[in-house]
């Protein structure tokens, strides 16, 4: 019997799998779908991403595109390349990043666009065209 | 009552000389160089204390997260026509004992810095080992755990990273453990790159090229920055890395920044 689960624990599942694609994965997992989510490969990260501990996935979900990006899994990048941010400084790198990336995946995307910030918790998905 | 003893002038105003002497003297009577000495004394201990204490708080952290690091070098022998070409680089692993102060937070992280390797194969030919494996180049840790796999050591248990800065020896590399190929049709052109499988060298090079070993060996000498100056595209605008991965169809760039690939620091 499948359980069917709500939008919005899937899109945690999906904030919380960020953590574990790409560079020093919390968990190695394979493939490039999980679930009916499909990851984007063909999104290039922004330049010096790892040295600023920044990670972004984007998947393909019930025809959307969603972004989940990392929150804090290096205690001394993040807070020197994200935690400002917090603090209303909108010029750190992790910001830059992230804006980079978003602007990236919609660049030639006609899809609705959910973003969301991945502080391994569920976020209410904000959909945009 | 302070009587500062100037001299008055017609103008209205004090003879400065008067008034420093007088200063000078009052301070002497009522022992204010004692007092300043001991403000100066006061505030040099707080400054050595909070000095001391900084230096005590990074020794107690770094004892109890300390810092395991290795090196070794990655050697790539390529027989062309029966000569051997080769090329080598030094990478250096380094496994970070740190506070788990966030649940996405690993106990230990890991980190490197290196290169990848280039290999010369003559008559403008060329084959790169990128700090990557797998058919897409996706695995952009592989680099990290080929000493772990090798000796079969964990990287987050205390007894295991202990041992890590005393390993020693040399290996080749299995089939299943190959880094990712990549060639460059023309090495002043980054969109000429292509993947190279292990199967594929003969065709892509010439009947007679084939890949002897992929050596490691446990190493002290330096991390090697040599590969930026044979890549004349590195510093050309447009990330050109990016460029060169997605010409050769690999998926790297999504998994880390793909200057990544090549150059770790």
């Amino acid at each position: 019997m499948i359980m069917p689960i709500s939008d919005d624990l899937f899109l945690a599942i999906l904030a919380m799998d960020s953590y574990n694609r790409g560079y020093d994965p919390g968990l190695a997992v394979t493939g490039n779908q999980i679930g009916y989510a499909f990851l984007k490969t063909d999104i290039d990260l922004p330049a010096g991403s790892q040295a600023a501990s920044f990670f972004a996935q984007a998947y393909i979900w019930n025809g959307q595109t969603v972004i989940s990006y990392r929150g804090t899994d290096d205690p001394v990048l993040d807070p020197i390349h994200g935690w400002l941010l917090g603090g209303g400084s909108y010029s750190v790198d992790q910001a830059e990043m992230a804006a980079k990336f978003y602007q990236t995946v919609v660049q030639g995307n006609d899809e609705k666009i959910n973003t969301k910030c991945a502080w391994l918790s569920a976020a209410t998905p904000s959909p945009a065209s | 009552m302070i009587s500062w003893g100037g001299t008055r002038h017609a103008d209205g105003l004090y003879d400065r000389r008067f008034f420093l002497r007088s200063a000078r003297e009052h301070s002497r009577r009522r022992g204010g160089a004692g007092v300043m000495g001991r403000s100066v004394r006061i505030l040099l201990y707080i400054a050595l204390g909070i000095v001391a204490l900084i230096v005590g708080a990074v020794l107690f952290y770094k004892g109890v997260y300390p810092t395991y690091s290795y090196r070794y070098r990655m050697t790539v022998e390529v027989t062309v026509d029966g000569v051997v070409h080769s090329g080598s680089s030094v990478i250096e692993v380094r496994l970070v004992r740190q506070p788990q102060i966030l649940s996405g937070v690993p106990r230990v992280a890991s980190k490197m810095a290196g290169e990848a390797v280039f290999v010369d194969l003559g008559k403008g030919r060329n084959v790169i080992a990128l700090l990557a494996s797998g058919p897409n180049g996706s695995n952009v840790d592989y680099p990290k755990y080929i000493v772990s796999q090798h000796f079969k050591l964990s990287t987050w248990d205390d007894w295991d990273l202990a041992k890590y800065s005393e390993l020693r020896g040399r290996w080749d590399l299995p089939a299943n453990q190959l880094p990712t190929f990549v060639t460059f049709a023309d090495l002043n052109d980054p969109k000429s790159a292509r993947v190279v499988s292990l199967n594929e060298f003969k065709r892509v090079f010439g009947p007679d090229v084939h890949l002897k070993r992929v050596e490691i060996e446990m190493t002290n000498a330096p991390v090697t920055l040599e590969l930026e100056a044979k890549l004349p595209w590195w510093a050309s605008s447009g990330r050109p890395a990016a460029v060169a991965l997605r010409a050769a169809h690999l998926t790297t760039g999504s998994s880390i920044d793909a200057e990544s690939a090549f150059v770790r620091r």
